[in-house]
């Protein structure tokens, strides 16, 4: 495994290497006056070239900085439970509470990724566990958990609803019964809550690193698709998994991060539905949607090293006015987002205009998408039976 | 249910074993020739078409249906919910304007999207999943009891998917797809590791089992089938696979059944199996010959097979094609997509005869004659 391991790393420096090639190749300005003439062979290696940039440039960080965060949630749950119940302080709590935050926040790039060919394995590892637990399942199955007189097992976390790694975590560290606070809670001699958040803290861990391992043997298929022999097959399909992906995440925040948390008016908002409710999180996770999608438009990752991004690639191939509307209802969407403070508040108040307006954003956001967006790279939307057949 | 209480809801049923074939034979008092389950913007509904592939009527659905049971009997058509759904929908095809009957399976129960009438057309079974237990269930409904349930009986495997009854007997055939699923998570597969999908032959009246054989491959799920005329049963298979492996995946997706034999694949070569990233939708057979049609929408195309040689006669590529009928009054077989096609092709050749996009319909996986 270390060899394979050491070869894939080897091609995948080469390929990083030579994506900054092509990004020079290109040249850092917007070639927006190209005339009108390409082929559709020579819009094609555009498009080849914009998968072998981005792939090693966004998709790959984006893998391993979420096994990261994963694994230094799990550390910091082991650290915070190793202490005795006298020495659990607010503090400590907040440490695991902010590793749980970065988890979801590296989590919210990857929901981008779910359409990838790693659907399967975060469905076979549950680890893609969002919108599909009802919130009071999950109150119930946790609670019996955390009471249960005999030892927890693994295989308990297994059997419930709590091997769903992230939003089961968010239940033990943000919900507490009324007449005490979560500290107080995890200090009670009679709940398990320790117990349980380290072994969903471990399962998701152990998970985490095996999809990210997945991806990191076959990264170089997918950013090289007709390169390979056994890969893909059709040279397109990175890219098509790709822009369905952000279709996707469009689609799941406009019908269950707004859409259904705000209802059909205010008195029927339901807050509980929201991705992130326990920790008053959710907009938060939405504006790391959003900033994923801008990175991989502009062509910046984390660490805001530039690669082939995707308003250069529909440039290089004279798609300048696709470019600018774009960039234009991106940014506007972006800023909806930042006029709201907390989304848990915002479903039924004052600001409930701001979440519709954030809405009809993301609704126009996704129309362009997938009005030009899949035309102009040359791939389909996934079709219906296609993505979700029986 | 005991298997006592089983026999004794079902003791009606022997005396009606002499009643027509089941199916759907009512297309002269009206012109209803085909009925799939469909979306039409963000509603789902039962559509039916006529001969000319024109649609005739659409009836809302309360969320995404599957397959479709057809009773001529009473002419009516029974929408079944896509897995995990609780509800069958049932359409008077006489009286379209009646509310349409909505029947649920009972407490920890759901449906698995398919079902089917017995002979007599009194009787319709579906496939259940106990999720408390879960195991797979047959659920048995009396008609002229309002669709009462009258019995129920183990599939012998879990995930029970499409069930048949082979002709001129009292067996039920079961693709037991072998996936576990709780409707909390209801399209998670909580046992891929574990999973061993098998086809099972269960005498109707009794619940017991007759003959039950396993998928060779531990990962693959048989899931939908069709019985030719002599018998064999061609089962569909949809692979199970992690990570990349569904895209390059040369495992064989058709196998056929004979009762007391084994399992027996389909030669193709690898290449040919690899365009179906691991997935058949829908397989239908020829009314007379030995020939059956496979669907795949991941792999848009749909293949065509002469099951006395075992080989590919011929292939056709259609965009997100699923749902599959055979024609037997133009002795074609007939296929639907989710772009809203609908062609007529030549088996032996693969051409599309016919192509008719019926507007702003998706084509849901399955469709029937009626």
């Amino acid at each position: 495994m270390i060899s394979i391991f050491s070869v894939a790393r080897h091609r995948l420096f080469k390929l990083f290497a030579m994506s900054f090639m092509v990004w020079g190749l290109f040249g850092c300005e917007p070639s927006m006056n190209k005339p009108p003439t390409e082929t559709n062979q020579e819009k094609f290696e555009h498009r080849d070239q914009w998968i072998a940039s981005v792939t090693p440039s966004l998709l790959t960080p984006t893998y391993e900085h979420w096994a990261l965060s994963v694994k230094q949630l799990n550390q910091a749950s082991q650290a915070f439970c190793e202490e005795s119940p006298s020495e659990m302080t607010t503090d400590r709590l907040a440490v695991v509470q902010e590793a749980w935050k970065q988890s979801m926040r590296d989590w919210a790039h990857m929901q981008f990724l779910t359409l990838t060919p790693n659907r399967d394995i975060l469905t076979y590892y549950a680890v893609h566990h969002w919108p599909n637990v009802r919130a009071s399942s999950l109150d119930r199955q946790m609670q019996v958990l955390i009471e249960k007189e005999q030892a927890v097992t693994a295989n308990d976390i297994s059997g419930s609803l709590a091997r769903q790694g992230l939003p089961p975590i968010e239940w033990l560290l943000f919900s507490a019964p009324e007449d005490r606070s979560v500290l107080a809670s995890f200090k009670d001699p009679n709940s398990s809550r320790c117990e349980v958040l380290l072994i969903i803290a471990s399962l998701l861990d152990e998970h985490v690193s095996q999809v990210n391992s997945q991806w990191q043997n076959k990264a170089l298929d997918f950013a090289q698709p007709a390169e390979t022999e056994g890969g893909f097959t059709d040279s397109a399909l990175p890219t098509k998994l790709v822009i369905n992906g952000i279709s996707n995440v469009l689609e799941t925040t406009r019908r269950y991060k707004l859409l259904e948390p705000l209802g059909s008016s205010a008195q029927a908002a339901k807050p509980n539905t929201l991705e992130a409710f326990r920790s008053e999180f959710s907009i938060n996770l939405l504006r790391e949607n959003l900033q994923f999608l801008d990175r991989l438009m502009k062509g910046e990752n984390e660490q805001t090293a530039r690669f082939y991004g995707l308003y250069q690639m529909l440039a290089d191939q004279s798609d300048a006015e696709l470019v600018e509307q774009l960039k234009k209802t991106l940014q506007d969407v972006q800023q909806k987002a930042n006029n709201i403070a907390r989304l848990e508040t915002a479903l039924d108040g004052p600001q409930r205009q701001d979440a519709q307006a954030l809405l009809s954003g993301i609704i126009e956001l996704k129309q362009l998408i997938d009005s030009q967006l899949f035309a102009a790279m040359g791939v389909k939307q996934d079709a219906f039976n296609e993505s979700d057949g029986d | 249910m005991q298997r006592r209480e089983l026999i004794l809801g079902l003791a009606g049923l022997s005396a009606l074993s002499a009643l027509p074939l089941a199916g759907c034979n009512f297309t002269s008092t009206n012109q209803a020739a085909y009925v799939s389950a469909s979306k039409v913007g963000k509603d789902f509904y039962l559509s039916v078409l006529n001969q000319r592939h024109q649609l005739l009527s659409q009836h809302k659905l309360p969320a995404r249906g599957h397959a479709t049971a057809c009773c001529s009997k009473q002419p009516s058509l029974v929408a079944v919910a896509r897995r995990p759904g609780d509800w069958l929908v049932i359409i008077d095809l006489e009286d379209p304007q009646a509310p349409n009957q909505v029947i649920k399976p009972g407490k920890h129960r759901h449906y698995f999207g398919h079902a089917v009438f017995d002979e007599s057309q009194n009787y319709l079974y579906t496939t259940e999943n106990d999720f408390l237990r879960g195991r797979g269930v047959i659920g048995v409904y009396e008609r002229l009891s309002d669709y009462k349930k009258v019995a129920e009986f183990e599939s012998y495997g879990i995930g029970p998917h499409e069930l048949k009854f082979l002709p001129d007997s009292d067996l039920l055939i079961v693709a037991n797809g072998g996936i576990l699923t709780y409707p909390d998570q209801p399209r998670k597969k909580l046992n891929l590791d574990t999973m061993h999908s098998s086809l099972v032959y269960i005498h109707a009246k009794t619940g017991q089992l007759i003959d039950q054989v396993y998928a060779s491959h531990p990962q693959s799920s048989l899931r939908h089938f069709d019985i030719l005329p002599d018998k064999t049963v061609a089962v569909g298979i949809q692979q199970q696979t992690v990570g990349f492996s569904h895209i390059a995946s040369t495992v064989p997706l058709i196998v056929t059944h004979r009762m007391n034999e084994t399992l027996q694949n389909l030669s193709a070569d690898e290449a040919h199996w690899r365009q179906y990233q691991a997935y058949v939708a829908g397989i239908r057979a020829h009314n007379r010959e030995p020939i059956v049609c496979a669907t795949t929408p991941r792999g848009h195309l749909a293949s065509f097979w002469h099951l006395s040689s075992r080989r590919l006669i011929s292939q056709v590529n259609l965009e997100d094609v699923s749902g599959v009928v055979f024609d037997d009054q133009r002795q074609r077989f007939m296929l639907t997509t989710g772009y809203g096609k609908v062609a007529v092709v030549d088996h032996l050749t693969g051409q599309v005869e016919r192509l008719v996009n019926v507007d702003d319909v998706q084509w849901d996986n399955h469709a029937y004659t009626i």
